[in-house]
């Protein structure tokens, strides 16, 4: 995890002393640079209080993703199922998404301490390959449990196998929420960062589990290749939370 | 805080140090059996029977001897029943034993013969792997050898390869098959064989004829380190990380799972109760833990890099809690803790072998003791 704190305080000393600057030329009595040097104190200090307190931006990377499955028709078992080594043959080492193969995972939230306000929260995708027309990558909040085994019948197989409302995650409102989070349009591969602060605001505001999210395209002959946050792109993918004090 | 509560703390963590200690003790002393044996290479334990099978490579007698094992766990001190190499005609070289493994529930061993490289170029015993079978079929009863076959006739089940694993899953419907010659490649192939109820094979027009899967691009010759098996999919090592042979899946049946800190082939083992697969890394001391489910792997990988370890045999776990993976090196044998989901909690314990040669590890929950297999001189 990185964390910045943005602090403003050089800023603020650096234009005290621009305006500093600024007079000293001109005439000023004794009791009026007191009370200029007296408010331009106030102000620093109340700058210092505002910005200690406010906004922190916390990174999260690929190796902290604690759920992961790519989930295909193809393979209904399979709990990797997500990029062709050669036809028939699976691999974790890409992400390809198509029609009916999608991809699942989590960041834990559990860095944010609570009774924070989310401002801003982006999923950055390092996105290789963009294949067919107009490609559109979906992106849904997951809203059910799900786990170890989970492949496109189940999303979970263990103790117990749990089937989805529909294959592939596919239950609308049940498997994952009624809308996507977003619909990203995507022109040039590379880094895409994409907006997903309502989603965690709601799980921060505990108006919702954390499960994570799906990624789709929907359209077909539409292919989206993305690294893999379990191969060479695990310190690509990110997830970027501003957070301050309610 | 009162002294008496502090005294009944202090007195609490003594006795909680002094239980987890002895545990330990109690494990290296008492539930380690070592099995010594002249050219011994695999040993299997049967599930039920008060059974111990140890293959002996390079041997044509005696090359499979079997061991009672007494109410304590320990093998008797002499042999059973012994297992010759298959008869063969005059100008044929004589078979040897590359794996073998007993039946979940029947009183049945499955030996596995192949030839040596070296052998098989031999064009008079070439022409004999077309008539010999691969796969023998030993029932045992109570008196000794009752009844003996061998099957998997053909080219195809003779690669010259060492090891060549087999796998039975619990449900004993499939007999799993490593180092297959498919195609034009020599050990490329995995395969999967009926089973009758009784453990004998389910024949179609005399022959037994395995569902088989090419799996040269994973660059895994031989690919006979190790398998877990389900009841329709098996995983399996491959030079990558472990991989999943789906046999029930025409459309997608290899799932395979990189593991980045991985460099060489990997011996797989585990536990049909544990959901994780393991890996270890041959002749380096990565340890590597996936999630599983019927035999399909799942979520994030997990590494462990063991101080000390050159891994030479499949994994073994000993599934009665505590757990702990049992990984073999030539002189030491190292327990890696794990959890209930089967995850690594980064406790090792290796224990040194006097004199080396380990070959072999296997756990068996009916009698709680995990027997190591040390190759002695003759």
């Amino acid at each position: 995890m990185r964390e910045t704190i943005k602090i403003t305080v050089t800023s603020l000393v650096g234009r005290f002393r621009r305006k500093r600057r600024g007079r000293l030329s001109e005439p000023s009595l004794p009791w009026k640079q007191f009370v200029r040097n007296v408010s331009a104190c106030v102000i620093l200090l109340l700058g210092l209080t505002v910005n200690l307190s406010s906004a922190r931006t916390v990174v999260l990377e690929g190796q902290e993703i604690d759920l992961a499955a790519g989930i295909a028709v193809d393979a209904p078992r399979m709990g990797w199922a997500m990029s062709w080594l050669r036809s028939g043959i699976y691999t974790t080492a890409l992400l390809d998404l198509v029609p009916n193969r999608s991809f699942l995972f989590r960041f834990p939230l559990d860095q944010i301490p609570a009774g924070e306000r989310i401002t801003q929260a982006e999923i950055i995708l390092p996105i290789e390959v963009i294949e067919g027309t107009d490609p559109r990558l979906y992106v849904w909040r997951v809203t059910t449990a799900w786990g170890v085994g989970a492949c496109y019948d189940y999303r979970i197989t263990v103790p117990q196998k749990i089937a989805w409302t529909r294959p592939g995650a596919g239950g609308r409102f049940s498997d994952r929420a009624g809308r996507p989070t977003v619909v990203a349009r995507l022109v040039t591969p590379g880094q895409k960062v994409l907006n997903v602060t309502e989603d965690v605001e709601l799980w921060k505001a505990g108006a919702a589990t954390n499960w994570g999210w799906l990624l789709t395209v929907e359209d077909p002959g539409v292919r989206v290749q993305l690294a893999s946050p379990v191969g060479t792109g695990e310190r690509q993918w990110k997830l970027r939370i501003t957070h301050e004090p309610e | 805080m009162s002294l008496w509560l502090k005294r009944s703390l202090v007195f609490g963590v003594m006795v909680l140090v002094l239980s987890l200690g002895s545990a330990r003790a109690e494990w290296s002393s008492n539930r380690l059996v070592m099995v010594r044996e002249p050219g011994a290479v695999m040993m299997a334990v049967h599930p039920v029977q008060p059974w111990l099978a140890v293959g002996r490579q390079g041997m044509t007698d005696d090359a499979v001897r079997i061991y009672r094992l007494e109410g304590n766990g320990q093998p008797a001190t002499s042999s059973w029943v012994t297992l010759s190499a298959p008869p063969v005609s005059a100008g044929v070289k004589p078979q040897t034993v590359v794996d073998l493994m007993f039946h979940p529930r029947e009183p049945l061993l499955y030996v596995r013969w192949d030839w040596p490289a070296e052998s098989l170029k031999d064009p008079a015993t070439r022409a004999a792997s077309t008539n010999l079978g691969s796969v023998g079929i030993y029932q045992l009863t109570e008196k000794g050898l009752d009844r003996s076959d061998t099957f998997a006739r053909g080219a195809m089940f003779f690669s010259g390869l060492k090891p060549g694993r087999m796998a039975i899953e619990a449900g004993a419907r499939r007999l799993y098959l490593s180092n297959l010659t498919i195609g034009a490649g020599v050990g490329f192939g995995l395969g999967s064989l009926p089973l009758l109820t009784n453990g004998w094979p389910r024949l179609s027009d005399g022959e037994w004829v395995p569902v088989t899967v090419n799996i040269e691009i994973l660059r895994s010759p031989p690919n006979g380190f190790g398998f877990m098996a389900f009841s329709n999919a098996v995983i399996f090592g491959t030079q990558f990380g472990p991989a999943t042979w789906d046999a029930g899946n025409r459309l997608a049946p290899l799932g395979v799972f990189p593991i980045r800190e991985l460099v060489n082939q990997v011996w797989v083992g585990g536990a049909a109760e544990v959901p994780a697969a393991y890996s270890l890394e041959v002749e380096r001391n990565m340890a590597c833990s996936v999630a599983q489910s019927d035999g399909f792997l799942s979520g994030r990988p997990q590494t462990l890099a063991v101080t000390g370890a050159a891994f030479c045999a499949p994994p073994t776990v000993i599934s009665r809690v505590p757990m702990y993976v049992a990984a073999p090196s030539s002189a030491m044998v190292h327990l890696l803790s794990i959890d209930a989901a089967g995850r690594f909690d980064g406790t090792v314990e290796s224990l040194p072998v006097s004199g080396g040669g380990v070959r072999d590890l296997k756990y068996s929950a009916r009698t709680d003791r995990l027997y190591v297999l040390q190759e002695t001189s003759p």
